[in-house]
């Protein structure tokens, strides 16, 4: 009996592992009331460091979300990679960093004029092996909670200019709310090879999560990872 | 009589042979809903195109000709919405492409699938306007406006070896002028000649609760998201 179960503890060790090792968290039960993607419509950036951005719109990002901003006038030191930080920000703003811990300020140059995206952009360039081959993939998108008798249409997009024009629909999921948690926990996966023409492991690849639609008075919570 | 039989019978064997050897998908039938049937795309976009000027009629008889920024890649009857054009509006309908006569880059504009009525547009032409394939699903209803079970077949005939292809098909009720819904998505790289000896998928009405099906206004098109370049690819989509 103890051998069982260290051997289950071992084995249980091992798979957690696994999974902290090659796991890439896109979102961790983020809730949407509205259709559209983390990210928001930019109407202000200030001269600062780090710079905070003005939305025009709330903007739903948390804390070390993976942001890139696009097509900002004045300000143009903004148009690029970073992190948003949004404790001690309001709904609609977000300080900008350079790194995910936060702790490096993204420079705010220019004096911003006009124009203006961001959206959340995980990096997937990366996924490609010693002999520049991309790795295999899997996409998980986990439907943790849906109003009841309520639809949603998800998509997973990606992009190589950070989606100031260029963005592709790679996966999508649609869902019923029933049953209390949609169906206890549905969760999609999409497989690799099921998707040739992605971006991952491409130069400036980029991939977030937006929803298509929602019924009015609904909400869904989804949690989405690469491993 | 009873030598007239089996004559009917070789021939009702033989009508049945001839069908299943049709080499293009099985679509007619009241039932099915043809969205394109072997057509060949070479670029990423749908069949469709921005307006650059649609010259102005004078009559039904002589129907608005919609002249195109770039190639539209229809054909004739291919059922098409027209948003956002300004100065010559009676173009913004819901009508009918005919291309015989035509440049690629120009189609005459009707409202019957017949091209017998065409749209008699007086307005001057000023700007914009995007013309986008766009297939009726609005009356995807029952008898009791029930929103009826569909099956979406998106069958690829013919894609150049080891390239690759980035397919959706999208639903709109705005005739796709801002509001357009990926509901499927699909992948694949071509290979062993034509990809894998047809290759089709299937989505199901159950699958996506959320697309336009039975919906005032809804249109559903195919849309490449991506190919690789030097590729061309031929499919045949329809729901039933």
């Amino acid at each position: 009996m103890k051998k069982v179960l260290s051997t289950i503890a071992v084995f249980a060790l091992a798979l957690a592992s696994l999974n902290a090792a090659t796991r890439t968290t896109i979102e961790v039960k983020r809730v949407y009331g509205a259709a559209g993607n983390v990210g928001c419509t930019v109407s202000g950036a200030t001269e600062a460091t780090p710079s905070v951005v003005t939305c025009a719109a709330a903007h739903n990002l948390v804390d070390g979300d993976p942001i890139q901003v696009t097509g900002v006038g004045g300000t143009t030191t903004l148009n690029t990679v970073g992190y948003a930080k949004v404790t001690g920000y309001s709904a609609t703003t977000f300080g900008m960093y350079t790194d995910a811990a936060l702790s490096a300020g993204q420079v705010g140059t220019g004096t911003y004029t006009s124009g203006g995206k961001v959206s959340q952009a995980i990096d997937i360039s990366g996924f490609k092996d010693a002999n520049s081959v991309v790795n295999d993939w899997t996409l998980r998108v986990r439907l943790s909670s849906l109003t009841a008798a309520k639809n949603v249409l998800i998509s997973v997009q990606d992009s190589a200019d950070g989606f100031a024009s260029d963005v592709r629909t790679i996966a999508v999921f649609s869902a019923t709310g029933a049953y209390g948690n949609p169906y206890p926990t549905q969760e999609w996966t999409v497989r690799a090879r099921e998707v040739p023409m992605t971006r991952f492991g491409i130069t400036n690849g980029r991939l977030r999560i937006a929803v298509q639609a929602i019924d009015g008075s609904a909400s869904v919570s989804i949690s989405a990872w690469i491993e | 009589m009873k030598k007239a039989l089996p004559f009917i019978s070789v021939l009702v064997w033989g009508l049945a042979l001839l069908l299943l050897s049709t080499p293009v998908p099985t679509v007619a039938g009241a039932a099915t809903r043809v969205i394109e049937q072997s057509r060949t795309h070479t670029a990423a976009g749908w069949f469709g195109c921005p307006v650059l000027a649609p010259v102005t009629a004078v009559s039904t008889a002589n129907p608005g000709i919609i002249v195109c920024t770039a190639a539209h890649g229809l054909k004739d009857a291919d059922p098409i919405q027209v948003t956002g054009v300004v100065g010559a509006t009676q173009a913004n309908v819901q009508g009918y492409a005919k291309v015989t006569g035509q440049s690629a880059s120009s189609f005459a504009l009707y409202s019957d699938a017949a091209l017998t009525t065409g749209v008699n547009v007086t307005g001057t032409y000023s700007s914009g306007g995007v013309v986008s394939e766009a297939v009726d699903i609005s009356d995807w209803v029952d008898a009791d406006g029930h929103v009826k079970d569909w099956t979406l077949h998106v069958k690829l005939e013919k894609l150049t070896a080891a390239k690759n292809l980035l397919l959706a098909v999208q639903s709109s009720v705005d005739g796709f002028a801002s509001d357009v819904r990926t509901i499927a998505v699909f992948s694949t790289a071509g290979a062993y000649g034509a990809p894998y000896p047809t290759q089709e998928w299937t989505v199901r009405g159950r699958e996506v609760p959320m697309a336009r099906f039975g919906i005032s206004n809804a249109r559903i098109r195919v849309a490449v998201q991506g190919i690789d370049a030097g590729t061309s690819v031929t499919l045949s989509a329809w729901v039933e």
